[in-house]
């Protein structure tokens, strides 16, 4: 496997209903899974990185004082008068890092809900660039396209992100 | 390092342990509004119990899906370490015998999988798992109801993250029982980085941890005779399985 600092081993992209549009793979390194195996994975992201949304825990802002003789309801009460997120100035989102032993998942989604699933070494620096990279591709060469059909999938045709990363 | 909240899964899929040392005030943003206009304790204490156990439910539903996509991506070798929002970071530790520990935390915090490791090992095994009157199965919910267990958590998560954020009296697991200083001071006093030998189990007398250990027996043994202690109907430090929460 090669071992320079920009390895990506493929990238997948998720319309917004949770469909896949696009696969490709760039250098080996994950498994190779049939193209209904894709499907169902780009599905069950879509759905996990929702739930990893709705899980943030949220603070109380009105930190309640722990009394000693109190169970849960009534520690609980007073922080039902409102809370705020860990990061307050930051907009939530899903799921943005993925880490595992052997690879990095990446994941940009844009403001229309489309999602960038890239896959990289754990290694690699600069992922975001990369992302920012596929995105400007896509909005070029694919949202330009005038025969492009809207949440379809990306034809060869109307995709050059595969040139980019050579 | 912040941590907000840890769970334990066993091979069920049942949860046996969760506790969060931030309050949680119900599952969705608009379900909130409308509690603070209405505003009663009882309908705040279903939501908050139902919330509760939602969250156990979705985390155990993510960190499944999300180790499933990993293993069929990475090989059956792979193993899925962490995931990373906006907000907040997810650890996870998964044992050979698919007990599944789970901790969320803030963003600033480094891999904690040696944490979760030393968890298990120092905390779980020694615990519960070695407890002899816990159950192997929780089935029903019941799960690690186990005095000696929490306050090491406890400990081992203060020691481990400067938590500023962290409610030192709030409870928000299965059990509620409060330490005393006293007990806390004896327990502070366990090895818990200690890494112990399989070799060396049977010789309880042998090394610290297993003398702090024997110690903690005895002194839960205490608490459970004598006529004050607040959890007498249970013995050593696990509840009996029929009792459940509360």
């Amino acid at each position: 496997m090669p071992s320079n600092n920009r390895t990506v081993f493929s990238l997948i992209i998720i319309n917004k209903a949770g469909g896949l549009i696009y696969q490709r793979e760039f250098q080996p390194g994950l498994r190779k899974l049939s193209t209904n195996d894709y499907l169902v994975l780009a599905g069950t992201f879509h759905g996990v990185h929702a739930i990893t949304r709705s899980i943030t825990p949220k603070l109380p802002i009105s930190q309640p004082t722990p009394s000693p003789a109190t169970s849960s309801p009534g520690t609980t009460t007073p922080a039902a008068s409102g809370y705020s997120y860990p990061n307050p100035g930051v907009p939530v989102t899903g799921l943005d890092y993925l880490e595992t032993d052997k690879f990095r998942l990446t994941c940009f989604q844009t403001l229309t809900g489309t999602k960038f699933l890239l896959f990289t070494d754990p290694m690699t620096g600069n992922v975001e660039t990369i992302v920012q990279k596929i995105y400007e591709l896509y909005a070029d060469y694919v949202m330009k396209n005038p025969f492009y059909q809207l949440e379809m999938p990306v034809r060869r045709a109307g995709s050059r992100i595969q040139d980019k990363q050579k | 390092m912040v941590v907000y909240s840890f769970y334990i899964f066993d091979r069920h899929a049942e949860c046996i342990y969760k506790r969060r040392w931030l309050p949680r005030p119900t599952s969705t943003v608009g379900k909130s509004r409308s509690d603070t206009t209405s505003g009663q304790a009882p309908t705040g204490l279903g939501q908050t119990v139902r919330s509760t156990d939602d969250d156990s439910k979705l985390v155990f539903g993510t960190v499944f899906s999300l180790r499933n996509m990993v293993r069929k991506l990475g090989g059956d070798d792979d193993n899925f370490v962490s995931f990373t929002t906006s907000q907040y970071k997810l650890h996870y530790y998964e044992t050979p015998t698919n007990t599944k520990f789970v901790m969320l935390t803030d963003l600033k915090s480094p891999s904690m999988r040696i944490a979760l490791q030393q968890i298990y090992i120092n905390l779980f095994v020694e615990y519960v798992v070695k407890n002899p009157l816990s159950p192997t199965e929780h089935p029903g919910g019941v799960g690690v109801n186990n005095e000696l267990f929490e306050e090491s958590l406890e400990q081992f998560v203060h020691r481990h993250g400067h938590t500023p954020g962290i409610l030192p009296g709030y409870k928000d697991g299965i059990s509620a029982i409060k330490g005393t200083p006293q007990r806390s001071r004896h327990l502070s006093q366990t090895p818990v980085e200690h890494h112990i030998q399989s070799g060396d189990q049977s010789q309880v007398q042998q090394g610290s941890i297993h003398t702090a250990f024997s110690d903690g027996w005895q002194h839960s043994m205490r608490r459970a005779l004598s006529p004050r202690g607040k959890i007498g109907a249970t013995v050593g430090s696990t509840r009996a399985p029929g009792t459940g929460p509360q």
